[in-house]
């Protein structure tokens, strides 16, 4: 029994802390499997009330909807309240305020649920699927259900056009037209959809979303059926469905032909998020969806046998007669449409290795069409080499009554499938249900046929294996009539449409009983159904939208269409501007690795935090060009957060956690169980105030102490970071609850996009050439004075003035506040030909330098990784370093490391390392232990995702 | 060799080693994916020739003008704007070019121009079209315009006046990013088209509110259209 225990606003308790009731602790809530709501009078009071309540992980806060509460009457308030409490779960329910309940527990009421409606034969239910003489095999299963269907339901059918359909269903049925249900769904109770991978279906997706019901699939893949409509969106709709249902990362491979992308990735998402309920007709077919969406997208899934009916056949002697064949030949047959999946060739080639392609007495008939001319041509090629080619018979498309024929006049059938979309054969179904002894090979639904009732090859099966079992059935004489008798006994029991039919009705009970989505689709119905009419569209829509936003912490609404649990990745100032700094250089590439990998169980997204109308939104424009992909045509939407998301501050955006607006959203979001985390670069401003400007500083402060307070956790990019972290929120004696966990990972060290490549830039060919003639120490990074510009230029000034010949050249841009150290050396790079200063170099400039410097040089004060290191080291750079544990962390014992905090104490240690240099005896650079980008993400995810944290000693395991 | 006792050897070789038979799969796969990638290279280099025929054709150049059309006919409300503009302006035209030369009143200028919808999105469009063209390389996405659909908010003074259920409904509608109103458009569900010429068809909005503002209008429907038949 689950018991929510209600405290209603959170400031009173606020205000009066110390009467928090002595009996609601952690083992009563473990014990009466309690959970506490409580509504948020101030986003930032959620960092307060979390260190208030005994268990956080059992407290729901969410948003006080002032604007939705604005137009409710007081018995339309409390409807919303208890369909949420309905969404969440609750069967028992306690209410308390601060001070009432101080020692004594009140007794929990039981909350009954919402009335249901229960099926009769009254119920009425429409079936939204095509209908003969439609040209689809699902038009055809759906007549055969239906009377089973209407034993069950008062059934209406919806058709594409009603003026076509067989006279025979007209006359029994209510029928109507695809445009009369988009205005007249509503008033159905019920509402079943069959999805096919054909055209017929494709008005389907507009229609389940504006009446959700339970679909039926019947292949789970959908991509030809989206792309049918190619006159008006085409590959727009199957970009923007492969992005919804698979994320980015997909979208890589739709950007070329789409023929085999199409049967790689299945674009049924959105029918999860737009119905009640899934069906699907094998256990293949859900275990395919299971290998692409997690348990949290298919919940409502269900699965059950396709139905198909014994029918009676016609004699075998008068069909035989019928179709001119002897009554003495051993008939094969093979059934259903013929293309590349059906193992034509395959049949063919073991065929001739058999016994049977000598036999004049054996016939196989092929009953069916070839899907396009080339097999056809194959298969005709494939029969003339056959020893006695006039064995086969291609008897192309036929009417049911001829269908019926051959598989009453065939003995042995073969049914042979690859390449399965999670489909069922109907065709096998009807030679089993002949009693038709059949080979197949076990390939998708196909393998769930049990032993006994059919001849199984292996799913990968060879000619010979083929051939094998082509000779045993020509060889048997008992056997196979056993199996024929077993598989039509098999098809009566457990396909038989009555079954079937329950099984659907069952499911479709089941999810419109307890679907939330359901529940929430109702109230909206009964609250906004009304207003239509009265309240202008745009408040209508900020009230819809609001009731969403609650009902969703209550797991009540899901997205609309994206599948799957999300990893926000806030990018707030890379989409703002491209400062193309070292940290902004991080989020790009770690952005990148994130995006193109496919994740399982989650999907990541980019955010960002837009001040113009206050809100987050996903960074769709962006990333659909950062990527390079074609245009997605998808609006940047407001983020929709549900419990279980994730978000993680990659970018560092001051206002973003600074400001109460921004800040108190991921604070809402956090309210309603959305993990937050955020990316720690460094402590600089703290460790070395003096090195930055000051405004900077309390800006800094400020914003980790929010970060510090509304995090889960925090990850930082070096150990030692994550130690300087640690140390600082001890110092800020920050503990208990509001602690964030720590973990960090390491940058990865491959240059971004033109690298590699040849210079292209003139000014930087020649300067190349001036530069490589020379020994020179390579120095990048912005020119600010924690980077100790000032005292390397002291250092190299007086090596040259005691005759050493060694070059500086120093890359970066002016930074933060050194305009004495830029003025010292513009006019150094002026006067002396030993330095030179390079403002901005292109990618392949730097790795050229790189390449040919005697060392690189960091005489940082301070860094949060020091990535150049990685980077010079990458190209076999050798590395002189200040000794500072984050350097230690980084290069370890492949870099040389200097002491000296003046000029000239730097002077004499460079003096040792020109020594060490000549002699050859520095530390190798090449051993250093670097990695990609790819593995710097999978490092930060094994924080975010697995949990991996740092506890301060062992670093995390890998 | 006979042809079986080839195929047997064939097959016990196969049987002795799996990680053979899993290399011709990836042989097979390798060699279909490089078939793919030439017969597309084939055909893109095919069309390329028949571009270059078409393009220094003179009957192409003289359709240049031809061409113009559909587009011009797309945006006629923007340029009978123009004209009208430009027309009423003539007079003005010393004024302006004074205007123009001032940073003050090129300001004023083009905030009265941003504020004519039909221009402002022309100019839109344009600039996108311009930017798609130098689209950046990977990674390197700093200058991009948020592709935000922006619903329609300024209601209140229509909602004041009297309205037929088909208009309200209409205008209820138009909340709807423009792809899903394409896709309703086809239903028939108000007199009036749900979608403008000046609109961009494709762009979607994936909010779930979209949804439940779809549910809601329907189920109205649903009601009142119910009692109607």
């Amino acid at each position: 029994m689950r018991l929510i225990v209600d405290l209603g606003e959170s400031a009173p308790w606020l205000d009066v802390a110390a009467m928090w009731p002595s009996w609601l602790n952690t083992a009563w809530l473990a014990e009466n499997n309690a959970h506490m709501i409580c509504r948020l009078s101030d986003p930032d009071d959620l960092t307060a009330l979390r260190t208030l309540v005994p268990d956080p992980e059992r407290l729901l806060a969410y948003p006080s909807y002032r604007y939705l509460a604005k137009y409710l009457t007081q018995e339309e308030t409390i409807k919303v309240h208890q369909t949420f409490l309905e969404c969440l779960g609750a069967e028992m329910y306690m209410e308390l305020a601060p001070g009432v309940a101080g020692s004594v527990c009140p007794q929990p009421l039981l909350l009954s649920r919402s009335p249901r409606q229960n099926r009769t034969r009254e119920t009425r239910l429409a079936l939204v699927a095509p209908m003969p003489p439609t040209a689809s095999g699902i038009a055809n299963y759906c007549a055969e259900i239906l009377p089973a269907l209407a034993d069950v339901y008062r059934v209406t059918l919806v058709v594409q056009d009603r003026d076509t359909i067989d006279p025979v269903l007209t006359s029994s049925f209510e029928v109507i037209s695809h445009a009369q249900f988009l205005k007249l769904g509503a008033s159905f109770d019920r509402v079943m959809y069959h999805f096919g991978n054909s055209p017929f279906h494709y008005e389907y997706f507009t229609l389940i979303k504006a009446h959700p019901g339970v679909a039926v699939l019947h292949d789970i893949y959908l991509g030809d059926c989206i792309l049918s409509n190619f006159k008006q969106l085409g590959m727009i709709e199957l970009r923007q469905q492969v992005y919804a249902s698979h994320g980015w990362a997909a979208l890589r491979d739709f950007e070329g032909p789409v023929k085999h992308a199409i049967g790689l990735y299945p674009t049924c998402a959105s029918l999860f998020s737009d119905s009640y309920g899934v069906m699907v007709h094998s256990q293949f077919a859900r275990e395919n969806l299971s290998l692409y969406f997690g348990d949290d997208v298919l919940y409502r899934l269900s699965h059950t046998a396709l139905a198909r009916r014994v029918k009676d056949l016609p004699d075998k002697g008068i069909s035989r007669h019928t179709l001119n064949l002897s009554d003495k030949a051993r008939e094969y047959g093979s059934f259903g449409l013929f293309n590349a999946n059906k193992c034509v060739s395959e049949l063919m080639g073991a065929w001739a290795l058999s016994d049977l392609a000598r036999d004049p007495t054996v016939t196989l008939c092929l009953v069916g069409g070839f899907s396009d001319r080339e097999i056809e041509e194959r298969m005709r090629e494939a029969i003339l080499a056959l020893p006695l080619p006039q064995q086969v018979i291609l008897t192309g498309f036929v009417d049911d009554a001829t269908y019926d024929a051959y598989l009453s006049a065939t003995d042995i059938a073969i049914q042979l499938r690859r390449n399965s979309r999670g489909e069922s054969s109907a065709a096998l179904l009807d030679c089993m249900a002949a009693g038709l002894t059949t080979i197949i090979n076990a390939h998708g639904s196909m393998a769930e046929m049990p032993d006994g009732t059919v001849i199984k090859l292996t799913d990968d099966f060879g000619v010979d294996e083929l051939a094998e079992a082509l000779n045993l059935t020509y060889r048997s004489t008992g056997a196979p009539d056993a199996i024929g008798a077993a598989a039509r006994s098999y098809v009566q029991e457990h396909h038989c449409p009555v079954k079937t039919a329950a099984a659907y009705s069952d499911h479709i009970e089941s999810c419109y009983h307890s679907s939330p989505k359901r529940l929430v689709n109702a109230l909206h119905a009964s609250l906004f159904m009304p207003r239509v009419h009265e309240l202008p569209p745009s408040t209508l829509w900020a009230c819809i939208e609001d009731l969403n936003d609650l009902m969703s912490c209550a797991g009540g609404v899901g997205p609309s269409l994206l599948a799957g649990a999300q990893l926000f990745v806030d990018i707030s100032a890379v989409v703002q501007h491209d400062l193309k700094s070292g940290i902004q250089r991080v989020v790009r590439n770690i952005l990148r690795e994130l995006l193109q990998k496919e994740h399982r169980g989650y999907r990541v997204e980019a955010v960002y935090y837009d001040f113009a109308t206050e809100q987050f939104r996903y960074a769709r424009s962006f990333v659909s060009q950062f990527l390079g992909l074609s245009p997605l045509y998808l609006s940047d939407d407001p983020v929709e957060t549900r419990p279980g998301d994730s978000y993680l501050g990659l970018d560092l955006c001051y206002q973003v956690t600074g400001r109460d607006i921004s800040r108190g959203w991921l604070q809402l979001w956090r309210g309603r169980g959305v993990k937050i985390y955020h990316v720690l670069y460094d402590l600089m401003p703290i460790v070395l105030p003096h090195c930055f400007p000051p405004d900077q500083v309390p800006l800094y402060s400020n914003w980790l102490r929010w970060v510090s307070k509304i995090s889960d956790g925090v990850i930082s990019i070096s150990r030692s970071v994550a130690d300087d972290y640690r140390a600082w929120l001890e110092q800020e004696q920050v503990s208990g609850v509001t602690r964030p966990k720590i973990g960090y990972f390491h940058l990865g060290a491959e240059m971004e996009s033109d690298a590699g490549g040849d210079i292209k830039n003139p000014t930087e060919i020649q300067l190349l050439g001036d530069i490589q003639g020379q020994a020179y120490l390579l120095m990048v990074g912005t020119i600010e004075p924690r980077k100790g510009h000032q005292q390397v230029l002291d250092a190299f000034e007086l090596l040259w003035s005691q005759g050493v010949n060694l070059s500086l050249v120093v890359v970066g841009s002016v930074g933060w506040v050194d305009g004495e150290v830029a003025a010292r050396l513009k006019a150094l790079d002026a006067s002396s030909v030993r330095l030179h200063w390079l403002n901005y170099v292109s990618d392949s400039m730097l790795e050229a330098l790189y390449e040919h410097a005697a060392g690189t040089i960091m005489a940082s004060f301070g860094e949060g990784f020091g990535l150049p290191l990685i980077e010079a080291a990458f190209y076999g750079s050798s590395l002189l370093a200040r000794d500072l544990p984050v350097f230690r962390e980084v290069c370890g014992n492949h870099a040389w490391y200097f002491q000296a905090r003046d000029g000239d104490g730097l002077a004499l240690e460079l003096r040792q390392w020109l020594e060490l240099y000549n002699s050859s005896s520095l530390p190798n650079p090449v051993g250093i232990e670097w990695q990609s980008w790819k593995q710097s993400a999978s490092q930060l995810l094994s924080n975010v995702v697995d949990g991996r944290w740092y506890d301060g000693e062992d670093p995390p395991k890998e | 060799m006979p042809f079986e006792q080839q195929h047997q050897t064939a097959r016990q070789d196969t049987k002795s080693d799996p990680s053979i038979t899993a290399l011709e799969v990836m042989q097979k796969d390798l060699l279909d994916a490089r078939r793919e990638l030439l017969r597309w290279k084939m055909l893109a280099n095919q069309h390329q020739e028949r571009l270059k025929e078409i393009e220094s054709s003179a009957s192409w150049r003289y359709s240049a003008a031809i061409r113009l059309l559909p587009p011009l006919r797309r945006r006629w409300k923007a340029l009978l704007l123009g004209a009208i503009v430009a027309l009423l302006l003539l007079p003005l035209s010393p004024v302006i070019v004074v205007a123009l030369l001032l940073p003050a009143g090129r300001g004023l200028l083009w905030s009265l121009l941003a504020r004519v919808r039909p221009l402002r999105d022309l100019l839109a469009d344009i600039g996108a079209r311009l930017r798609r063209t130098n689209a950046p390389s990977r990674g390197e996405a700093n200058q991009v315009s948020p592709l935000i659909y922006q619903r329609p908010s300024d209601d209140k003074g229509r909602f004041t006046e009297p309205a037929s259920d088909d208009q309200r409904r209409w205008h209820l509608l138009q909340q709807l990013s423009p792809q899903r109103r394409l896709l309703l458009q086809r239903f028939g569900l108000t007199r009036a088209a749900l979608i403008s010429d000046y609109e961009m068809p494709e762009l979607l909005s994936l909010s779930r509110s979209e949804i439940s503002v779809l549910n809601v209008i329907m189920s109205e429907f649903s009601i009142r259209d119910q009692a109607k038949v």
